[in-house]
């Protein structure tokens, strides 16, 4: 498994949509890259041939889905209520459309 | 300490139906306890609301086993009208437009609300580290109270209140449970519903609970177990009246342990404790199985438990950007992406950064067939193993510890550091779904340890029962503690 860098760790953060500080980055990274050694020393990849993944743990319950009845849903005012900053029914934001760093 | 909260639940109920208490006198005792707080357990409070919702109880009959009594719940359980934050400043004056399915029925049956307790940022942690500070043992305040649950745990350890809600992903009641000498209890997966619970790791979350026996817990089950339409993973499973497993004994017989666990307990005394129990419920016609689950697997939980979690949560919290709900720190953002950066930026803490980044990493096309894809097989292998054990025995039982709880001033967050297997074993249960108990056993040294008894897919019922017995054995029930001054 290839080690990360802080420069791997920048561009993830970029994706997730935050910052790292600077005086974190190497920590994080370390830590990160050790705890991946663990993974690659503990690896028991010879034992997983014809394993099918897990991803939920009851798999045999079926699910039955629910009616489609019409229910009275949220109104907007109630639903913008936690917004900051709103404008009759809308939130209001920086521009959407355009050049992110124009 | 309260006079009448530090008592257990069917203990109340006799009270209120006998009215030698009424409802608002035990909500002022629990205010009055909770006002100090010498812990660290509350985010957020609701006296005015719960007093009111107190003076309105007039009477309790005896079929209305929960009706006026208090309780409090962790803080990521949706609660209409009240600040919710699970502890984090990206939810910061977050305040729920309706209520989680358990807390409108715990109020259906007229349970009284008092506070939200304290909890690691998003449930991510098993140190009770919050945003506004760590949440400390009542038996040690130097020490911590574990997590994620850590503020239920310890305002139920201090008698404040007979009840606390949780949530357990990967061992966040039952941690808890075992440093202040309560009971802790996660359910089967699915049959208490999530919904309204902010979700960490849907495929390992669970409504949890924190209560002084297990008398009390199976009741609570009881209650909680219905099934809800709004919770699409909600089970379907048949619920059942789970005290009736204690009250009419029904019991399960076959016991196993892991024999790699009793290798490497490195304390004589947990060791000599867990093997006099084991003799002890031999002479009560248990049977008792060691089970060799292969030491390379049981070093594979904790990484299988982190790559599957972190991703989970990531996707999970892209919701968190500050624009339907949380904190406007970025009034002067330039457009909607930079909206998002900077909010997110200030409202996750490092650790909760680290965690996501490690979800990320595993998600990407350049690491997911050696994470997450990898992983998601240790899972099954993992739960393939269990249900081997299964096949020999009704219950897995270890002990919820090994050591005492950190000290404070040695506080770790490395997600590197936790590497020993034994520190993990409790969550097999969340992978797998079981439910499992963790209640009172021992003390080492000064600071309690609990007993864990885990069972397959349904088998709630069977738990209590074994549980009961347990408390039987060890006469150890209905603890708290008194902080030294």
């Amino acid at each position: 498994m290839k080690k990360i860098d802080q420069k791997v760790l920048q561009e993830q953060a970029s994706r997730l949509l935050f910052d790292i500080d600077e005086n974190q980055i190497e920590e994080i990274c370390t830590d990160l890259n050790d705890f991946l050694s663990y993974i690659q020393e503990h690896d028991i990849s010879s034992h997983l041939e014809g394993i099918e993944p897990l991803f939920y743990p009851v798999e045999k319950e079926k699910r039955k889905l629910r009616e489609d009845k019409e229910k009275k849903p949220l109104s907007v005012s109630r639903a913008l209520k936690n917004s900051h900053t709103k404008e009759k029914d809308y939130i209001l934001l920086p521009r959407v459309v355009g050049e992110e760093d124009e | 300490m309260s006079k009448y909260n530090k008592l257990p639940l069917t203990t109340l109920h006799s009270l209120l139906v006998n009215k030698e208490v009424s409802a608002s006198q035990l909500v002022e005792d629990a205010i009055s306890s909770m006002k100090e707080d010498p812990c660290f357990c509350f985010e957020v409070t609701c006296f005015e609301k719960a007093r009111k919702q107190a003076s309105k109880i007039t009477e309790v009959k005896k079929e209305e086993f929960l009706k006026g009594i208090p309780f409090v719940c962790k803080d990521n359980f949706s609660h209409k009208g009240v600040k919710t934050t699970a502890s984090s400043k990206i939810l910061e004056d977050y305040v729920p437009l309706f209520d989680a399915s358990v807390l409108q029925k715990l109020k259906k049956e007229g349970m009284i609300l008092l506070a939200h307790t304290t909890m690691d940022e998003l449930a991510m942690g098993g140190k009770g580290v919050s945003k506004n500070g760590i949440t400390r043992n009542p038996y040690d305040l130097e020490r911590i109270v574990g997590g994620s649950s850590s503020g239920s745990a310890a305002s139920l350890a201090l008698g404040m209140i007979p009840f606390a809600l949780g949530s357990d992903t990967g061992d966040s009641i039952r941690l808890p449970a075992s440093y202040t000498q309560t009971v802790g209890f996660k359910p089967t997966y699915g049959l208490i519903s999530r919904y309204g619970l902010f979700p960490f790791a849907p495929s390992l979350d669970c409504v949890s609970y924190l209560t002084r026996n297990v008398l009390d817990a199976s009741y609570m089950l009881s209650t909680l177990a219905f099934y809800d339409e709004k919770d699409f993973t909600c089970s379907h499973h048949k619920r059942e009246k789970y005290q009736d497993y204690i009250l009419q004994g029904r019991k399960k017989k076959r016991i196993g342990y892991l024999k790699e666990m009793l290798d490497n307990i490195s304390s004589n005394t947990i060791r000599e404790q867990f093997v006099s129990l084991l003799s002890v419920l031999e002479k009560r016609g248990y049977e008792i199985h060691s089970f060799s689950f292969g030491k390379e697997l049981l070093e594979n939980i904790y990484p299988c438990y982190m790559i599957l979690s972190s991703a989970e949560a990531l996707s999970n919290d892209a919701t968190l950007d500050g624009i339907r709900f949380g904190p406007n720190r970025a009034k002067d953002a330039r457009n909607y992406i930079e909206y998002m950066k900077k909010n997110r930026s200030i409202g996750f803490s490092s650790h909760i950064k680290k965690r996501f980044l490690l979800g990320s990493l595993s998600l990407d096309k350049n690491y997911r067939s050696t994470l997450f894809d990898y992983e998601s097989k240790v899972r099954r292998l993992l739960v393939n193993r269990m249900e081997e054990f299964y096949q020999e025995n009704d219950f897995l039982l270890m002990p919820s510890s090994f050591s005492a709880p950190e000290k404070i001033e040695d506080l770790n967050l490395n997600i590197s550091s936790d590497r020993n297997f034994m520190n993990h074993l409790l969550t097999l249960a969340n992978l797998g779904g079981y439910p499992s108990l963790t209640l009172p056993f021992m003390k080492e040294g000064n600071m309690p340890l609990g007993i864990n008894i885990t069972a397959p897919l349904y088998q709630d019922g069977y738990v209590f029962s074994l549980g009961q017995e347990i408390e039987d054995i060890t006469k150890i029930k209905d603890c708290v503690v008194e902080v030294a001054r």
